[in-house]
Protein backbone atom coordinates (compact mmCIF):
# COMPACT_ATOMS: atom_id res chain seq x y z
CA UNK A 1 0.00 0.00 0.00
CA UNK A 2 1.27 3.42 -1.00
CA UNK A 3 -0.26 5.64 1.87
CA UNK A 4 -2.18 5.00 4.69
CA UNK A 5 -5.62 5.90 4.24
CA UNK A 6 -6.61 8.94 6.85
CA UNK A 7 -10.06 7.91 8.31
CA UNK A 8 -10.37 11.49 8.90
CA UNK A 9 -10.67 12.27 5.35
CA UNK A 10 -13.10 9.58 4.73
CA UNK A 11 -15.17 10.73 7.86
CA UNK A 12 -14.82 14.08 5.98
CA UNK A 13 -16.43 12.45 2.83
CA UNK A 14 -19.21 10.61 4.50
CA UNK A 15 -20.60 13.69 6.26
CA UNK A 16 -20.55 16.00 2.80
CA UNK A 17 -21.92 12.59 1.42
CA UNK A 18 -24.99 12.77 4.17
CA UNK A 19 -26.05 16.21 2.43
CA UNK A 20 -26.43 14.78 -1.27
CA UNK A 21 -28.42 11.31 0.57
CA UNK A 22 -30.73 13.97 2.32
CA UNK A 23 -31.14 15.75 -0.38
CA UNK A 24 -32.02 12.87 -2.42
CA UNK A 25 -34.21 11.23 -0.01
CA UNK A 26 -36.13 14.88 -0.06
CA UNK A 27 -36.25 14.45 -4.04
CA UNK A 28 -37.42 10.94 -4.13
CA UNK A 29 -40.14 11.53 -1.25
CA UNK A 30 -41.51 14.49 -3.21
CA UNK A 31 -41.71 12.36 -6.60
CA UNK A 32 -43.55 9.87 -4.95
CA UNK A 33 -45.68 11.89 -2.68
CA UNK A 34 -46.78 13.71 -6.09
CA UNK A 35 -46.95 11.07 -8.59
CA UNK A 36 -49.70 11.76 -11.08
CA UNK A 37 -53.36 10.06 -10.32
CA UNK A 38 -52.93 7.28 -12.37
CA UNK A 39 -50.31 5.82 -11.05
CA UNK A 40 -51.80 1.97 -10.00
CA UNK A 41 -50.98 1.62 -6.54
CA UNK A 42 -49.92 -1.99 -7.29
CA UNK A 43 -47.21 -0.93 -9.32
CA UNK A 44 -45.66 1.95 -7.02
CA UNK A 45 -46.19 0.24 -3.59
CA UNK A 46 -42.98 -1.97 -3.86
CA UNK A 47 -40.63 0.91 -5.08
CA UNK A 48 -42.41 3.00 -1.80
CA UNK A 49 -41.85 0.12 0.05
CA UNK A 50 -38.21 -0.70 -0.49
CA UNK A 51 -37.47 2.89 -0.28
CA UNK A 52 -38.61 3.73 2.83
CA UNK A 53 -37.33 0.36 4.42
CA UNK A 54 -33.56 1.94 2.87
CA UNK A 55 -34.54 5.28 4.13
CA UNK A 56 -34.76 3.50 7.82
CA UNK A 57 -31.47 1.31 7.20
CA UNK A 58 -29.46 4.42 6.11
CA UNK A 59 -28.66 5.51 9.56
CA UNK A 60 -27.95 1.98 10.73
CA UNK A 61 -25.62 1.70 7.49
CA UNK A 62 -23.97 5.15 8.34
CA UNK A 63 -23.31 4.18 11.78
CA UNK A 64 -22.03 0.71 10.60
CA UNK A 65 -19.43 3.09 8.44
CA UNK A 66 -18.66 5.21 11.52
CA UNK A 67 -18.10 2.12 13.62
CA UNK A 68 -15.70 0.61 10.73
CA UNK A 69 -13.77 3.32 10.31
CA UNK A 70 -13.10 4.09 14.23
CA UNK A 71 -12.42 0.93 15.67
CA UNK A 72 -10.60 -0.26 12.16
CA UNK A 73 -7.02 0.05 13.61
CA UNK A 74 -4.54 2.55 12.92
CA UNK A 75 -2.35 1.33 10.00
CA UNK A 76 0.64 4.02 10.32
CA UNK A 77 1.18 2.93 13.78
CA UNK A 78 1.26 -0.72 12.96
CA UNK A 79 3.89 -0.01 10.44
CA UNK A 80 5.63 1.95 12.59
CA UNK A 81 5.82 -0.83 15.06
CA UNK A 82 6.78 -3.51 11.97
CA UNK A 83 10.02 -1.37 11.14
CA UNK A 84 11.30 -0.71 14.89
CA UNK A 85 11.27 -4.62 15.36
CA UNK A 86 13.26 -5.23 11.84
CA UNK A 87 15.19 -1.97 12.80
CA UNK A 88 15.57 -2.32 16.66
CA UNK A 89 15.45 -6.08 16.94
CA UNK A 90 15.95 -8.22 13.77
CA UNK A 91 18.91 -5.70 12.31
CA UNK A 92 20.62 -6.26 15.74
CA UNK A 93 20.64 -10.00 16.15
CA UNK A 94 22.20 -10.42 12.44
CA UNK A 95 25.63 -10.04 14.11
CA UNK A 96 24.94 -11.89 17.27
CA UNK A 97 26.06 -15.02 16.20
CA UNK A 98 28.53 -14.93 13.78
CA UNK A 99 30.92 -13.58 17.07
CA UNK A 100 30.20 -17.07 18.87
CA UNK A 101 30.68 -18.90 14.73
CA UNK A 102 32.93 -21.87 14.11
CA UNK A 103 36.78 -20.15 13.49
CA UNK A 104 35.44 -16.95 15.77
CA UNK A 105 36.42 -18.95 18.91
CA UNK A 106 39.70 -19.88 20.13
CA UNK A 107 39.21 -21.93 23.44
CA UNK A 108 37.46 -24.71 21.93
CA UNK A 109 41.04 -25.03 19.90
CA UNK A 110 43.18 -24.83 22.90
CA UNK A 111 42.03 -26.69 25.26
CA UNK A 112 41.03 -30.77 25.85
CA UNK A 113 39.73 -32.63 28.66
CA UNK A 114 36.08 -33.03 30.33
CA UNK A 115 34.83 -29.14 30.88
CA UNK A 116 36.44 -27.94 27.36
CA UNK A 117 34.41 -30.67 25.72
CA UNK A 118 31.54 -29.70 27.27
CA UNK A 119 32.00 -25.91 26.36
CA UNK A 120 32.63 -27.27 22.88
CA UNK A 121 29.10 -28.80 22.97
CA UNK A 122 27.13 -25.73 23.96
CA UNK A 123 28.07 -23.83 21.29
CA UNK A 124 26.32 -25.26 18.51
CA UNK A 125 22.82 -24.77 20.00
CA UNK A 126 23.41 -21.58 21.77
CA UNK A 127 24.28 -20.31 17.96
CA UNK A 128 20.74 -22.15 16.77
CA UNK A 129 18.69 -20.38 19.11
CA UNK A 130 20.71 -17.47 18.14
CA UNK A 131 19.72 -17.83 14.44
CA UNK A 132 16.35 -19.31 14.83
CA UNK A 133 15.14 -16.19 16.63
CA UNK A 134 14.37 -13.70 13.48
CA UNK A 135 13.10 -16.55 10.73
CA UNK A 136 11.20 -17.82 13.54
CA UNK A 137 9.59 -15.18 15.46
CA UNK A 138 10.58 -11.75 14.86
CA UNK A 139 9.92 -11.25 11.47
CA UNK A 140 6.49 -13.16 11.59
CA UNK A 141 6.15 -10.43 13.99
CA UNK A 142 6.65 -7.72 12.22
CA UNK A 143 5.51 -9.57 8.52
CA UNK A 144 1.74 -9.64 10.57
CA UNK A 145 1.99 -5.90 11.75
CA UNK A 146 2.43 -5.05 8.23
CA UNK A 147 -0.48 -7.53 6.77
CA UNK A 148 -2.63 -6.33 9.34
CA UNK A 149 -2.07 -2.63 8.61
CA UNK A 150 -2.74 -3.73 4.56
CA UNK A 151 -5.76 -5.07 5.72
CA UNK A 152 -6.91 -2.23 7.42
CA UNK A 153 -6.23 0.04 4.08
CA UNK A 154 -7.85 -2.47 2.30
CA UNK A 155 -10.85 -1.83 4.25
CA UNK A 156 -10.60 1.72 4.14
CA UNK A 157 -10.15 1.98 0.22
CA UNK A 158 -13.48 -0.39 -0.18
CA UNK A 159 -15.46 2.02 1.93
CA UNK A 160 -13.87 4.99 0.23
CA UNK A 161 -14.36 3.38 -3.38
CA UNK A 162 -17.90 2.68 -1.98
CA UNK A 163 -18.60 6.26 -0.17
CA UNK A 164 -17.54 7.45 -3.84
CA UNK A 165 -19.40 5.28 -5.82
CA UNK A 166 -22.32 6.10 -3.67
CA UNK A 167 -22.18 9.64 -4.14
CA UNK A 168 -21.77 9.63 -8.15
CA UNK A 169 -24.67 7.61 -8.02
CA UNK A 170 -26.96 9.82 -5.50
CA UNK A 171 -25.60 13.06 -7.52
CA UNK A 172 -27.06 11.35 -10.96
CA UNK A 173 -30.36 10.20 -9.56
CA UNK A 174 -30.98 13.65 -7.74
CA UNK A 175 -30.91 14.95 -11.63
CA UNK A 176 -32.84 12.03 -12.88
CA UNK A 177 -35.64 12.60 -10.34
CA UNK A 178 -35.70 16.59 -10.30
CA UNK A 179 -35.84 16.47 -14.64
CA UNK A 180 -37.73 13.64 -14.76
CA UNK A 181 -41.09 14.75 -16.72
CA UNK A 182 -42.77 11.34 -17.27
CA UNK A 183 -44.07 8.55 -14.89
CA UNK A 184 -41.50 5.77 -15.87
CA UNK A 185 -37.96 7.88 -15.94
CA UNK A 186 -38.74 8.87 -12.14
CA UNK A 187 -39.35 5.68 -11.18
CA UNK A 188 -36.43 4.95 -13.11
CA UNK A 189 -34.73 7.36 -10.74
CA UNK A 190 -35.83 5.83 -7.39
CA UNK A 191 -35.07 2.03 -8.08
CA UNK A 192 -31.65 3.60 -9.50
CA UNK A 193 -31.13 5.19 -5.84
CA UNK A 194 -32.95 2.48 -4.14
CA UNK A 195 -29.58 0.08 -6.41
CA UNK A 196 -27.10 2.41 -5.24
CA UNK A 197 -27.94 2.34 -1.16
CA UNK A 198 -28.25 -1.35 -1.88
CA UNK A 199 -24.91 -1.77 -3.50
CA UNK A 200 -23.48 0.51 -0.60
CA UNK A 201 -24.87 -1.99 1.83
CA UNK A 202 -23.01 -4.68 -0.12
CA UNK A 203 -19.71 -3.20 -0.48
CA UNK A 204 -19.65 -2.54 3.17
CA UNK A 205 -20.19 -5.82 4.42
CA UNK A 206 -17.48 -7.27 1.49
CA UNK A 207 -15.14 -4.63 3.28
CA UNK A 208 -15.92 -6.30 7.08
CA UNK A 209 -15.74 -9.78 5.71
CA UNK A 210 -12.54 -9.20 4.32
CA UNK A 211 -11.17 -7.02 7.31
CA UNK A 212 -11.91 -10.24 8.74
CA UNK A 213 -10.88 -12.85 6.83
CA UNK A 214 -7.40 -10.71 6.44
CA UNK A 215 -7.03 -10.67 10.64
CA UNK A 216 -7.65 -14.28 10.91
CA UNK A 217 -4.74 -14.98 8.09
CA UNK A 218 -2.66 -12.97 10.98
CA UNK A 219 -3.73 -14.93 13.70
CA UNK A 220 -3.25 -18.10 12.15
CA UNK A 221 0.36 -17.15 11.39
CA UNK A 222 0.35 -15.56 15.00
CA UNK A 223 -0.78 -18.79 16.60
CA UNK A 224 2.19 -20.69 15.24
CA UNK A 225 4.92 -18.12 16.24
CA UNK A 226 3.29 -18.67 19.72
CA UNK A 227 3.19 -22.59 19.83
CA UNK A 228 6.78 -22.97 17.91
CA UNK A 229 9.66 -23.97 20.31
CA UNK A 230 11.66 -25.01 17.60
CA UNK A 231 15.30 -24.63 19.26
CA UNK A 232 14.19 -24.02 22.56
CA UNK A 233 13.50 -27.26 23.97
CA UNK A 234 11.47 -26.42 27.42
CA UNK A 235 10.11 -23.46 26.02
CA UNK A 236 13.45 -22.15 27.08
CA UNK A 237 16.35 -20.83 25.74
CA UNK A 238 19.13 -23.74 25.79
CA UNK A 239 21.18 -24.13 29.02
CA UNK A 240 24.74 -23.48 28.46
CA UNK A 241 26.10 -25.60 31.53
CA UNK A 242 29.17 -26.88 30.87
CA UNK A 243 31.76 -26.37 34.25
CA UNK B 1 50.92 -27.80 22.20
CA UNK B 2 49.45 -24.61 23.40
CA UNK B 3 51.52 -22.47 26.35
CA UNK B 4 49.71 -21.13 28.73
CA UNK B 5 49.56 -17.71 27.67
CA UNK B 6 47.68 -18.78 24.27
CA UNK B 7 45.43 -20.89 26.45
CA UNK B 8 44.68 -17.42 28.90
CA UNK B 9 44.29 -15.39 25.79
CA UNK B 10 41.94 -18.41 24.21
CA UNK B 11 39.76 -17.71 27.10
CA UNK B 12 40.05 -13.86 27.48
CA UNK B 13 38.90 -13.36 23.22
CA UNK B 14 36.20 -16.29 24.03
CA UNK B 15 34.98 -14.86 27.26
CA UNK B 16 34.74 -10.96 25.51
CA UNK B 17 33.34 -12.94 22.71
CA UNK B 18 30.23 -14.42 24.61
CA UNK B 19 30.34 -11.09 26.67
CA UNK B 20 29.59 -9.50 23.51
CA UNK B 21 26.94 -11.87 22.48
CA UNK B 22 24.77 -10.88 25.60
CA UNK B 23 25.05 -7.47 25.96
CA UNK B 24 24.05 -7.82 22.23
CA UNK B 25 21.09 -10.18 23.14
CA UNK B 26 19.92 -8.16 26.18
CA UNK B 27 19.61 -4.86 24.14
CA UNK B 28 17.21 -7.13 21.89
CA UNK B 29 15.65 -8.36 24.30
CA UNK B 30 15.08 -4.51 25.92
CA UNK B 31 14.34 -3.57 22.28
CA UNK B 32 11.43 -6.11 22.28
CA UNK B 33 9.88 -5.40 24.88
CA UNK B 34 9.93 -1.70 24.30
CA UNK B 35 7.84 -2.74 21.24
CA UNK B 36 4.36 -1.67 22.92
CA UNK B 37 2.01 -1.35 20.42
CA UNK B 38 -1.52 0.25 21.93
CA UNK B 39 -4.97 -2.06 22.07
CA UNK B 40 -6.53 0.41 19.59
CA UNK B 41 -4.17 0.12 16.99
CA UNK B 42 -5.80 -3.36 15.80
CA UNK B 43 -9.38 -3.80 14.35
CA UNK B 44 -11.35 -4.32 17.30
CA UNK B 45 -15.10 -4.26 14.92
CA UNK B 46 -13.62 -7.72 13.59
CA UNK B 47 -13.65 -11.44 15.91
CA UNK B 48 -10.45 -11.55 16.21
CA UNK B 49 -8.17 -10.65 18.94
CA UNK B 50 -4.72 -10.01 17.88
CA UNK B 51 -3.54 -6.83 20.37
CA UNK B 52 -3.27 -9.85 23.65
CA UNK B 53 -1.89 -12.46 20.85
CA UNK B 54 0.60 -9.86 19.82
CA UNK B 55 1.75 -9.05 23.47
CA UNK B 56 2.28 -12.66 24.37
CA UNK B 57 4.38 -12.81 21.46
CA UNK B 58 6.56 -10.01 22.16
CA UNK B 59 7.40 -11.29 25.50
CA UNK B 60 7.93 -14.57 24.71
CA UNK B 61 10.47 -13.07 22.99
CA UNK B 62 11.53 -10.80 25.35
CA UNK B 63 12.14 -13.68 27.61
CA UNK B 64 13.74 -16.12 25.62
CA UNK B 65 16.46 -13.34 24.40
CA UNK B 66 16.74 -12.19 28.16
CA UNK B 67 17.41 -16.07 29.14
CA UNK B 68 20.31 -16.13 26.01
CA UNK B 69 21.47 -13.14 27.45
CA UNK B 70 21.94 -14.70 30.88
CA UNK B 71 23.50 -17.95 28.89
CA UNK B 72 25.92 -15.72 26.94
CA UNK B 73 26.93 -14.07 30.01
CA UNK B 74 27.58 -17.45 31.90
CA UNK B 75 29.58 -19.01 29.47
CA UNK B 76 31.84 -15.40 29.51
CA UNK B 77 31.62 -15.77 33.07
CA UNK B 78 32.59 -19.68 33.43
CA UNK B 79 35.53 -19.23 31.21
CA UNK B 80 37.12 -15.99 32.92
CA UNK B 81 37.05 -18.59 36.13
CA UNK B 82 39.10 -20.91 34.22
CA UNK B 83 41.29 -18.09 33.44
CA UNK B 84 41.67 -16.61 36.38
CA UNK B 85 42.57 -19.90 37.66
CA UNK B 86 45.25 -20.54 34.97
CA UNK B 87 46.42 -17.10 36.16
CA UNK B 88 46.70 -17.16 39.57
CA UNK B 89 49.20 -19.28 41.99
CA UNK B 90 46.66 -21.56 43.80
CA UNK B 91 47.98 -24.82 42.86
CA UNK B 92 45.03 -26.76 44.24
CA UNK B 93 42.59 -24.50 42.16
CA UNK B 94 45.03 -25.50 39.27
CA UNK B 95 44.47 -29.11 40.16
CA UNK B 96 40.78 -28.97 40.05
CA UNK B 97 40.78 -28.37 36.74
CA UNK B 98 43.06 -31.10 35.66
CA UNK B 99 41.48 -33.03 33.34
CA UNK B 100 38.59 -30.91 32.46
CA UNK B 101 40.71 -28.07 31.13
CA UNK B 102 43.83 -29.33 29.57
CA UNK B 103 46.01 -27.40 27.07
CA UNK B 104 49.53 -29.32 27.77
Amino acid sequence: MADDYTIYDILNFLNDLQGDIDEMQAAVNNALNNLPWWVPDWAIKPVYDEWNNLCDEWGAMIQDVEDLVDNVGEAWTLRAAAAAWRDQVDNKLTGIPGKVAPGQLSSDDVFSGVSASAYRGVIPNQTAAMNAVKPQYTSKIADGLDDVADAINKSLSTVQEALVALGVAVAGAIVAIAGAAAVIPLIGGIITCIGALATFAVKMMNAKDQLTTDTQTVQSAWDGVKTDWTNFDGEKWPQATFA
Amino acid sequence: MATLKMAIDALNKDSQAWSTVSTGLSDCSTAAYDQDVSSGAFPINVPVELHSLYTSLQSKVGRLLSEGATESEAVADELINVRNILEGADEAAQQSIDGLWDFE
